[in-house]
């Protein structure tokens, strides 16, 4: 199994970090850019929730090294991505947060409350547990390996 | 995110280029609110060079609808690719939004 670990403050500009490991991650096991579009789309709004609900809204008291976000990226095989997320903010458990109702007109639609629902749609699995004073929460994603991108030396195009 | 306005007659269109997400967005609400401020409530996107939006993202193009059509405005879109309108579809946004293959099309239903 090959793992891949990441170690941010949870503020906002740290996204960023985050993007570029998730995408050299995907560029070293061949994952599409669609997959990997989908696992951008479920690290952000997990991790921004994190940083404006989460252990990045804790007091000062706390020291920045409990405050940070862990992540962890690797493949199971080479068809199922996972990355986990452990922090030490209040207990959260997102699989329990209400969904939002997608068919409401604008005027009735709330702004916000969707990021949650954005990850358990694009992902093909969420895992949440809550252990030693830390959420953990785990996303996986079934990926197509691509052998070759678009542009390649080999393949016959036209 | 790059974001140029371009103005025809009442109408702005808003060219976004790159991603709007959690760190770009409020450059667009920025936008967006200074132009209803000056009385703008006609706007047309340009999401042909959008690679990327995340329900930050959403949440401003909710607020641009939202405020527009408080004074009977209108929100057009055109051009979207692929992933984007994955997330519009999963978020049933193509419910709230106007949106169009072509920037001639956008700015017809805007004026009509």
């Amino acid at each position: 199994m090959c793992l891949e670990q990441i170690r941010l403050a949870p503020v906002l500009d740290n996204w960023d970090n985050l993007r570029g490991a998730i995408q050299a991650f995907s560029c070293r096991h061949n994952i599409g850019t669609a997959d990997r579009t989908s696992l951008e789309l479920a690290a952000e709004e997990w991790f921004v929730n994190l940083v404006m609900h989460g252990c990045g809204q804790q007091d000062s008291a706390s020291s920045r090294h409990v405050r940070d976000v862990e992540v962890s990226l690797w493949m199971d095989g080479d068809k199922q991505v996972s990355i986990r997320f452990t922090d030490a903010g209040p207990p959260f458990n997102p699989l329990e947060h209400p969904e939002p109702d997608t068919a409401m007109a604008a005027e009735d639609r709330e702004i916000g409350g969707l990021g949650i629902y954005l990850i358990k749609k694009s992902m093909d699995h969420c895992t949440y547990r809550r252990i030693e004073d830390r959420n953990q929460f785990t996303l996986c994603k079934r990926v197509q390996a691509t052998v070759r991108e678009e542009g390649d030396e080999h393949g016959d195009h036209n | 995110m790059e974001i140029t306005i371009e103005e025809q007659s009442d109408i702005r269109i808003i060219r976004l280029t790159g991603r709007l997400d959690g760190t770009t967005m409020k450059q667009l609400e920025e936008h967006i609110v200074q132009l209803v401020d000056q009385g703008c409530n006609k706007f047309v996107f340009d999401y042909r060079n959008l690679e990327y939006i995340s329900s930050a993202g959403l949440r401003v193009m909710l607020l641009s609808v939202k405020i527009t059509r408080s004074s009977n405005g209108k929100v057009a879109l055109f051009g979207m690719q692929d992933n984007v309108a994955e997330v519009f579809e999963m978020s049933g946004f193509f419910r709230i939004f106007e949106v169009f293959q072509t920037e001639e099309e956008a700015v017809a239903y805007l004026v009509s």
